[in-house]
């Protein structure tokens, strides 16, 4: 029996052998096939056939819309099949690693800004530059603004699939009230503060501010607007304690701590600025145009879009997913193909008919964006598009989540009053060139 | 986790409980018989082999290299520990998590027994207040999390609104670094005070009746009764509970996660919890697992100081 224990035993060991076994050669097949992918030249076109995997987080919200993209380009291309797997956002980058690293990768992935590039540093990601030389695929297409998403390193790709940008939304009926003239192109921050002040009101003088004259956007913004950044111009360190940045960050913190013009973090705790400007506590509110189909339901004031105010000079963002295909893709021809297709004209016509970003396309925004909102608030949609002339893609860098981890909660602590912006960003510039030297 | 965690004490309580009758005939034992127990064993031993073995071992291995998942690990040797003594983040998500687990665990011990000693008396209604004090334990932590971040919301939570009623001024509970630790505390005391709730309940219910008739008779007070006869005999409840209670604050993690994510400005973040975002949100499963080995290695320590001082307080053990 003792015997028969240890040859038991010894099962199992090759058994947990082979299990954690399996992890390894995976993982290096990937590393050997991107490097020898990003010496490898495209061959010359040919008719693309086969299957293809295309994994995709687009359209969540719409389930059929992706599906109805991939029946049109099966009835333009008979001889590529796509099998198809919606992912949520949620999962969609833990999910994609497990497969890169299991030698399952799909063709065709979408990709969210911040992971393109993470992706594409670790070289899982394959550079579109020759297939577009080769198809003489034309880039001036898209919105030039659009197009960085795409891009790592000098490098193209993704192609964008959609996008958003940020514009200030007001609600007219408190303009009115307070006789403030509508925002436009002119407000800069005295502006803002000025106005601000006149639409910020504690209508029944217990204390508690009931309608605020704005709220922040996302805090990197004001750095672009002020002409500073995050990271010097190679991203080897934290800019952060430049002269303009500070000033920027102290506006942006003095918007609800000195002008008091501006929910605070605990007053946003308790109800988000959404919800603000939908229940009337709100004057202006910079946000995309994932707002628009919400607040078209809004009944119990008008509201129309603006540009965003200005600093040292305008600037907002644009956010959006690229489409890219894996370094590992086993028929990049036929990806190719599809990419073509889904994130060119065709394609965005189709997403853009089910309305919930933008096409990166300039001939279907300008058309079918604009016409969407027809009859519908807010009269200036066109907006969403004038401000790309000024807008900013998000910071980009691989490492970029540990980087606003590392940011965010100095910010926080100055935002709740309890260390000054200097310290803020003292404090944050030693964790982000800690992680830019070598983390 | 910290299910686990107790599961694995409680069976080693168990095992080392073992019928006398087994150990008597374990030299005779039917081997064939044996067999099939060990057989039907297997699933069980498979899962844990594979499922846990073999992970944390390969853990250990990943703490030596620098691996996103998509590249090859890289060796670096004992870099990762190394990294781990100069990193800002890392010393606060210690303090965080010592802070916690030194209010929460004496805290829970205090709490429980008192409602121990309330529910182990004869008043209406015992059934349904052991299981109201229970429920928490069973519930999921998500929908534990939900509903306490309503109760503790600044403006129209319950219970600043209490506050208010009675005079007090409203806490920015979970929205300021100073009060967001002990919401979380108080959280966790009130989501696991029923587990140890029961241990020190079939603790107590095993005091024999005669010692407090003894006592009575030689005039002993209730507080005597307590000090003299009932604390002394239930501490080897209160002595497992406390190396449980720390493990489990140890490895804290599920209330941060869905109440603070870590904020604000990090006070909440515990190693757990730092442990996830460096493995899973920035991809660094090397450094993640060298903090994973660093916490068990304290944990360890923990509970082999506290194996040690037993003797000094334990009753049976010394």
């Amino acid at each position: 029996m003792r015997q028969r224990v240890m040859r038991l035993f010894g099962v199992l060991a090759i058994l947990v052998v082979v299990a954690s076994g399996c992890v390894a050669p995976a993982a290096t097949t990937t590393q050997e096939s991107a490097s020898t992918d990003a010496a490898a030249s495209v061959a010359p076109a040919g008719e693309a056939s086969g299957t293809i995997k295309v994994m995709s987080f687009l359209a969540a919200d719409t389930p059929e819309v992706e599906p109805s993209i991939i029946a049109a380009f099966e009835e333009a291309h008979p001889g590529i099949t796509v099998e198809f797997e919606p992912v949520p956002f949620g999962e969609f980058f833990t999910k994609l690693k497990t497969l890169i690293a299991g030698g399952e990768a799909p063709d065709v992935v979408s990709l969210n800004i911040e992971n393109l590039a993470a992706f594409a540093a670790l070289g899982a990601l394959e550079d579109l530059g020759p297939y577009i030389e080769r198809d003489n695929f034309d880039m001036s297409q898209y919105y030039e603004s659009t197009l960085g998403m795409g891009q790592y390193d000098g490098k193209q790709y993704g192609l964008p699939a959609s996008f958003s940008t940020v514009a200030l939304f007001y609600n007219k009926n408190m303009f009115d009230e307070a006789g403030v003239a509508y925002p436009d192109e002119t407000w800069d921050w005295a502006k803002l503060q000025e106005e601000g002040a006149k639409l910020t009101q504690d209508k029944d003088g217990d204390g508690i501010i009931d309608q605020f004259g704005t709220a922040t956007a996302w805090w990197p913004v004001y750095l672009y607007a002020n002409n500073a950044d995050i990271f010097n111009a190679d991203k080897t360190a934290c800019a952060l304690t430049e002269p303009a940045a500070v000033e920027a960050l102290q506006k942006y913190v003095d918007l609800s701590l000195v002008d008091k013009i501006a929910p605070t973090s605990s007053d946003l705790k308790t109800q988000s600025d959404w919800d603000m400007f939908m229940g009337g506590r709100l004057a202006t509110y910079p946000v995309g145009p994932w707002a628009l189909a919400p607040f078209r339901g809004i009944e119990g004031f008008a509201w129309d879009v603006a540009d965003m105010p200005a600093m040292a000079r305008q600037a907002t963002f644009l956010f959006g997913n690229p489409m890219a295909i894996t370094s590992d893709a086993k028929n990049k021809d036929a990806a190719w193909e599809y990419m073509k297709f889904a994130a060119g004209e065709p394609g965005q016509r189709i997403r853009q008919a089910a309305g919930f970003e933008i096409a990166p396309v300039k001939a279907v925004a300008e058309t079918e964006f604009v016409a969407s909102g027809a009859g519908l608030p807010p009269e200036h949609i066109q907006k969403f598009l004038d401000v790309t002339s000024y807008a900013f893609l998000p910071p980009l860098h691989p490492q970029w989540q540990e980087i606003h981890d590392t940011i965010w909660p100095e910010l926080e602590l100055a935002l709740l009053g309890e260390q000054s912006v200097e310290d803020a960003v003292n404090n944050a510039c030693t964790g982000v060139d800690a992680i830019l030297g070598g983390g | 986790m910290q299910g686990i965690a107790r599961g694995v004490v409680v069976q080693l309580v168990q095992q080392t409980q073992m019928p006398e009758s087994v150990i008597e005939r374990r030299g005779r034992v039917n081997w064939r018989e044996a067999a099939w127990g060990y057989f039907f064993i297997l699933p069980g031993i498979l899962g844990v082999l594979i499922f846990t073995f073999a992970p944390v071992f390969t853990a250990l291995g990943i703490s030596f290299t620098n691996w996103s998942i998509l590249a090859r690990p890289e060796w670096v040797g004992i870099d990762n520990y190394v990294r781990m003594a100069t990193d800002p983040v890392f010393a606060k998500v210690m303090r965080n998590t010592f802070y916690y687990t030194i209010v929460s665990v004496p805290l829970n011990l205090v709490v429980s027994l008192f409602f121990a000693i309330i529910l182990n008396q004869k008043i209406r209604g015992l059934a349904f207040f052991r299981t109201a004090y229970f429920l928490p334990v069973i519930s999921a932590s998500v929908a534990v999390s939900m509903v306490w971040m309503w109760l503790l919301d600044s403006n129209f939570g319950l219970i600043n609104l209490g506050l208010v009623r009675i005079g007090l001024s409203p806490v920015p509970w979970l929205s300021s670094p100073v009060t967001a630790m002990p919401a979380i505390i108080i959280v966790s005391v009130w989501r696991s005070m029923g587990w140890n709730m029961i241990i020190f309940l079939a603790a107590l219910q095993d005091v024999p009746e005669d010692l407090y008739a003894a006592g009575k008779i030689d005039g002993a007070g209730n507080w005597q009764l307590f000090r003299n006869i009932t604390f002394p005999l239930i501490t080897p409840a209160i002595f497992f509970t406390t190396i449980t209670g720390f493990i489990g604050s140890f490895q804290g993690f599920d209330l941060v996660y869905n109440m603070t994510q870590g904020g604000p400005a990090r006070a909440t973040s515990v190693v757990g919890y730092y442990i996830w975002e460096t493995a899973f949100k920035y991809s660094k499963m090397g450094y993640g697992s060298a903090m994973a080995y660093v916490l068990f290695g304290i944990i360890l320590v923990i509970t082999l100081v506290q194996w040690r001082v037993r003797r000094r307080w334990v009753f049976g053990e010394e």
